[in-house]
């Protein structure tokens, strides 16, 4: 095999074969290292194979799967080591988990609870997010309501921290809900005092890391009115 | 036509959501409109239905813990997302059984799905557009990449289920695999 950076169709075939699963594992780690595109080309690869699996005859699974899941994601369920560790929590996240919970959280989030701040726009519709202090930072998820992005712009969503400047959190869409992880160490502090806002820019997101549009929406977090946890 | 589908995306997009907040009404939802498909894809890599189950399972919990990483701005459809997950815990247990199975390491991390930025991922119509591609090629290419895809089968088995020097399958695959990635790009 030759050491130079290999042509696209070369490129193109070796990467459908990792993603067919036929190279040695060796193999493949050469090659990322040899050529940056071939992650993305595998994912490419990925991406067109897929509908292969999703176009097979449903077959409802037995019941029992169900109430499987349900046990092991119910709160009084007893913890399957083995099932932890195969997500890679080790005993010191599991400990993290437990009991020293309070010290990672962000002040005056409680756990379990959720806050939500609204953005109206100002050009119509508002985005909603919704956030949730864990273990390891907060997790948020923006839904759309009743919001049109412009085809030739991209609403951009800021993490506005007291005496900081404003942090570009992603890309929202009038088309669906967005998730996101904020770890712990980017968000310290009370919810509450955290401001969100959303800024009209270029397609693809402000190209500076400033907001360079005009501002359509700002809230800060409050609780969620009669949020119950479901932790 | 488009509408049912963006309209089951959006649905599992917003479940989703809910999920990555530990809603289990949400994971429940999500369960509903989408286990008898991923249990299809377990039971065809996995061909036991006691196995099929434990991985199917194992799939939900890996969702509960990491729906916060499907990122929908970014063009990936939510069953694409689900099903890459589904497959690659499937190969695993293969895998495990003791049947080799090599090559993807990281580059199978589901993580790895969630930056593909391609707009292209309608269900329907691309499934249906595979299906076209993959009828144009040699039938013994086609036959070779879904088994391939499916089983995590190497060269030297596929050679030799389709009674076939190892080279002829290589180059057989090899142009297949272009020839597919011509077609769906066309």
């Amino acid at each position: 095999m030759s050491t130079e950076t290999p042509d696209d169709d070369e490129l193109a075939a070796l990467a459908g074969e990792a993603a067919l699963g036929l190279l040695d594992a060796a193999t493949v780690a050469e090659l990322r290292g040899r050529d940056g595109r071939f992650d993305e080309a595998v994912r490419a690869w990925q991406a067109r194979l897929m509908p292969l699996a999703a176009e097979l005859t449903p077959i409802a699974p037995p019941a029992g799967v169900w109430r499987a899941v349900e046990a092991a994601i119910t709160p009084a369920a007893p913890k399957r080591p083995g099932f932890w560790r195969g997500f890679g929590l080790g005993a010191a996240a599991m400990a993290a988990a437990a009991g020293v919970l309070l010290a990672v959280l962000p002040r005056g989030a409680i756990p379990g609870q959720n806050s939500v701040a609204t953005l109206n726009l100002t050009t119509g519709g508002a985005f909603v997010a919704t956030a949730r202090a864990t273990a390891t930072g907060v997790v948020m998820v923006v839904t759309p309501a009743g919001v049109t992005v412009p085809a030739d712009k991209s609403d951009e969503l800021w993490l506005i921290l007291p005496n900081q400047k404003p942090r570009a959190l992603g890309l929202l869409t009038g088309s669906g809900a967005v998730a996101m992880n904020l770890p712990a160490s980017e968000i310290a502090g009370p919810l509450a005092a955290v401001k969100l806002a959303v800024s009209v820019e270029p397609p693809g997101g402000s190209p500076t890391g400033v907001a360079t549009g005009p501002v359509i929406g700002a809230a800060v977090f409050t609780p969620a009115p009669g949020e119950n946890s479901t932790f | 036509m488009a509408t049912v589908q963006d309209e089951a995306r959006a649905a599992l997009t917003a479940c989703l959501g809910r999920v990555a907040l530990r809603d289990r009404t949400a994971l429940r939802e999500l369960y509903q409109r989408t286990s008898a498909k991923l249990f299809a894809i377990c039971l065809r890599i996995l061909s036991d239905g006691t196995e099929a189950e434990d991985v199917l399972q194992e799939v939900y919990l890996t969702v509960w813990d990491k729906a916060g990483q499907f990122d929908a701005a970014r063009g990936l459809s939510p069953i694409t997302w689900l099903a890459a997950i589904t497959r690659n815990r499937a190969l695993d247990r293969l895998r495990a059984r003791g049947r080799r199975f090599a090559g993807l390491d990281e580059a199978a991390e589901v993580a790895d799905l969630a930056p593909l930025a391609d707009q292209a991922l309608q269900d329907g119509e691309t499934t249906a557009r595979l299906a076209a591609c993959l009828a144009g090629l040699d039938e013994r290419a086609a036959a070779a990449i879904k088994a391939a895809f499916f089983g995590g089968q190497t060269y030297e088995t596929l050679a030799r289920l389709a009674d076939m020097p190892l080279g002829s399958m290589k180059s057989l695959i090899r142009r297949g695999l272009l020839r597919l990635k011509a077609c769906l790009e066309s």
